[in-house]
């Protein structure tokens, strides 16, 4: 027995924690079949499609009243606030993001600490929406997330050491990451966050191993992608073929579609899916036209970042509806053909059903009470506005520098905001975390500053109801209908998950993790972690249990932007934990 | 799991006092951690002597106890110097660097540090036969220069700053000397709420495939925009200093050659 010098010690340090858990690379493989494997949760959605449902039926029903925490763990610090997180289990190891671009990994089991990533931000970091992160991807020997200083950063899964950092875009113009990346056939695909500050969106591939960059997709029109080979970039076409097309003059410059909430993959199509955000600014009157691609879900070409296609939620949006919500992968069955469809529940309030083959409108329907900006959708899916009063007036026909008010319904914060929505292969439904608000709206004159707020809007939101904001909502996506609902007094915030057991579990700002039946939608069981959970519950098997997690930690943009909806959450406090559950053996048959 | 093999060495080693580990000479300055850091840092069967010719120049008053100088002069050193280990024996984290010169022969190695309370400082420098020579020196401080924020911390554009450095080659008489300053706060993550952020990684590299000057682990007591001296027997031809932080960030900046 003897000990070693400093000089190795450093060196064998890594290699001791790398042995003590047994750690196996992640594979390509591995990612592709996460949503079919139980013992672990290795992508953000719980698989690439972004289902967020697990076929495991241990825990259900009949027998969640008996779920139990096993373990809560802090993440320290000051830095409690916005917790949007999605956890990763990889070998009995979690991986969870936190807010100010943070990252743990902990014992799955015992919930300590195996090592803390704390990346140092820079004072003058621009996040629109909050200090959150939403989680992080993993890949072979490493672990990678997003910065809000718009960095990535690879670290060794085994010790928290950073294995390459790489600058996506420059913080001091507004940009940001806040979502998970997403790892598909061996490229780590990002997007990027800023809108409000007029950035221009992009969809980007980099090198999980090295961090170099492999392509490049700006998501508004007239912008040049690029691949990347040997470090020279080789132009792959301009985003909708030229500028000018759907923006008036040099409006596409600075032209927003940020790709703030990232995106899923189809392995049968072979498309990633990515969402855009508004069109910058605001202010609609001064860019007339569609204003490609904003407000749009992208099908994407994975291997060179070329837009397979496009469809655009909100044309010339003037509410702040982003169309980055996620497009989850799903089929069913009509008429005994199986359709290959994909659907999101987009910020302006409809439900869409498309063909993820192709892009086309299948149906499309609200999922919220009232919509007052669009009379509904046309057979191709664009809305109809209301031309009325839908709109906020433009400032140019008034006196003032103000426009005309309106009263828009939903809010900017949308009828469904990042939160994911879930989809059950037993019940078929999906399962919509939403919101019940209007704001007043109205336009102002704005012009493009670097690193300000491009927005020419003013907005206050109000709820809807006097009882309730937050509604989860069981929706069918063949006929529109609302199966059940569940009605919140907080604005929900927090993901959806479902499980095979008939469950569909979710956060309340009020800090409850609670758990639905998947078909009647009847409450089964509460659990308050102390702050409000606005982030996506996970469960996966160990040791023959089945585990929950979810993060805790009320924040996000609700606090920020909420308006009168303040009066219901100015008292939430604050946390800051990720909060593991399981159902105990004995307890599996319990009735 | 080599640390915890440590301390169950340096609990055997309490309990059976002696045996386990080399003949050690008394600390002349009788520092409490004496025995333990040769133990976790140069390993519990190494061999140790004192020697003045590890000649190291601290201030007896540490002025600013987040920024003392410290100077490790070689010049009297019989043979080209092995691995170097610093360590302030009452730091939080006394380990300061770790060295590894290359085949030059490194006659002078300078840089800043901090200090947390008065302490003896330790330089160990190994032979080609193995053996540690010792440096001790005793700096007085009022302290606190490890748990104080960086000055970095209150400049809110520290960022415009970062990561700048200043620098040189200069001829000696006999040899090079390499002066660089880095802007980097190098927090030590004792500071609540102010996490771990410091240059852990330094090279001294020659290029063309010629072999590293110096390398350096650098730990936590090392202070804020460190300023390191390196002077070599003979003249590299050219030279660029490497850094890397543990959030990854790296820096370069060539030093020597055809300026």
């Amino acid at each position: 027995m003897r000990s070693k010098p400093i000089v190795k010690q450093f060196a064998a340090s890594a290699l001791a924690l790398a042995v003590s858990f047994g750690a196996q690379a992640v594979t390509d493989k591995d990612l592709m079949s996460d949503h079919e494997t139980t013992g672990d949760v290795l992508t953000y959605g719980m698989g690439h499609q972004g289902q967020r449902f697990s076929p495991l039926k241990s825990l259900n029903s009949s027998n969640v009243k008996s779920l139990q925490p096993v373990w809560a763990f802090s993440f320290g610090g000051e830095k409690q606030r916005g917790q949007e997180s999605q956890p990763l289990i990889a070998d009995g190891v979690m991986y969870v993001t936190g807010s100010y671009s943070r990252m743990w990994a902990i014992d799955a089991r015992t919930g300590e600490e195996l090592w803390q990533y704390d990346a140092r931000l820079p004072d003058g970091i621009m996040p629109c929406c909050d200090v959150v992160n939403r989680g992080a991807a993993i890949y072979g020997d490493k672990v990678i997330f997003g910065t809000l200083d718009a960095k990535l950063v690879a670290l060794n899964k085994d010790t928290g050491k950073v294995v390459w950092i790489k600058k996506v875009e420059d913080y001091q113009a507004g940009y940001s990451i806040t979502a998970a990346p997403i790892i598909v056939k061996g490229k780590l695909i990002t997007g990027v966050s800023g809108g409000e500050f007029g950035i221009v969106g992009k969809i980007e591939a980099y090198d999980p191993d090295t961090g170099e960059k492999l392509w490049s997709r700006p998501t508004v029109e007239g912008h040049m992608g690029y691949v990347y080979k040997d470090g020279k970039a080789i132009e792959n076409g301009i985003s909708g073929g030229e500028a000018g097309k759907t923006w008036p003059g040099d409006m596409w410059k600075t032209g927003g579609a940020a790709t703030w909430l990232g995106g899923t993959y189809d392995a049968d199509t072979d498309s990633l899916f990515f969402g855009t955000g508004n069109p910058a600014p605001w202010n609609s009157h001064l860019r007339p036209g569609d204003n490609l691609f904003s407000s749009s879900r992208l099908a994407i070409d994975p291997d060179d970042g070329s837009i397979k296609w496009h469809f655009q939620t909100t044309p010339n949006d003037g509410w702040d509806y982003d169309g980055v919500n996620e497009l989850i992968s799903f089929d069913y069955k009509d008429g005994g053909k199986t359709v290959k469809a994909a659907a999101t529940a987009d910020r302006n309030g409809f439900f869409y059903v498309l063909n993820r083959e192709n892009g086309d409108f299948i149906r499309g329907f609200p999922f919220v009470d009232k919509i007052t900006w669009a009379e509904g959708l046309d057979d191709k899916g664009r809305p109809i506005y209301n031309t009325k009063n839908g709109r906020p007036g433009n400032p140019a026909d008034t006196k003032g520098d103000k426009g005309e008010p309106v009263v828009a319904q939903p809010a900017f914060l949308g009828g469904k905001n990042w939160m994911p929505m879930s989809f059950s292969q037993e019940t078929g439904l999906f399962y919509v975390p939403s919101n019940e608000w209007s704001m007043d709206i109205w336009n102002e004159p704005v012009s493009y500053k670097k690193g300000a707020a491009y927005l020419g809007a003013g907005f206050t939101i109000k709820p809807a109801n006097d009882e309730y904001i937050g509604v989860l909502r069981a929706m069918d996506p063949k006929t529109g209908k609302e199966v059940w609902r569940y009605e919140n007094p907080a604005p929900l915030w927090g993901g959806v998950m479902t499980t095979a057991g008939n469950l569909v579990f979710t956060g309340t700002p009020e800090g409850y993790l609670k758990a639905f039946d998947a078909k009647t939608g009847a409450e089964l069981y509460r659990f308050n972690t102390g702050s409000g959970v606005v982030g996506t519950p996970v469960t996966w098997e160990m040791d023959g249990e089945q585990y929950v997690s979810v993060a805790s930690g009320w924040g996000g943009a609700v606090p920020l932007w909420g308006g009168e909806v303040a009066k219901v959450v100015k008292n939430f406090n604050q946390g800051g934990t990720v909060w593991t559950f399981k159902l105990p053996k004995d307890r599996v048959a319990s009735k | 799991m080599n640390i915890l093999i440590n301390i169950l060495v340096f609990v055997l080693g309490c309990l059976l006092s002696v045996g386990v580990r080399a003949a050690w000479p008394d600390d002349p300055f009788g520092s409490p951690m004496w025995a333990y850091n040769i133990e976790r840092y140069l390993g519990s069967d190494a061999r140790v002597v004192h020697d003045d010719r590890v000649n190291l120049r601290v201030p007896e008053f540490a002025e600013d106890s987040a920024q003392v100088p410290l100077t490790v002069d070689l010049s009297a050193f019989p043979e080209a110097p092995g691995q170097i280990v610093a360590w302030v024996d009452l730091n939080p984290v006394p380990h300061l660097f770790s060295a590894s010169p290359g085949p030059q022969p490194l006659t002078l190695l300078a840089l800043n540090f901090r200090v947390q309370q008065a302490t003896t400082v330790r330089v160990a420098v190994q032979d080609r036969e193995g053996v540690w020579h010792i440096g001790s020196r005793y700096v007085d401080a009022a302290g606190g220069g490890c748990t104080a924020p960086s000055q970095t911390m209150s400049n809110p554009d520290w960022e415009r700053h970062f990561g700048t450095i200043r620098g040189g080659a200069f001829s000696r008489a006999e040899g090079m000397r390499y002066k660089v300053n880095v802007m980097h706060p190098m927090d030590s993550g004792m500071v609540g709420n102010i996490p771990a952020f410091f240059i852990g990684e330094v090279e001294l590299r020659q290029g063309n495939g010629q072999p590293l000057l110096l390398s350096m682990a650098l730990s936590e007591s090392a202070a804020e925009n460190p300023m390191f001296v390196f002077e070599f027997g003979q003249r590299p031809p050219r030279a660029t200093l490497w850094l890397r932080d543990n959030n990854g960030n790296q820096f370069e900046r060539r030093l020597g050659g055809d300026l």
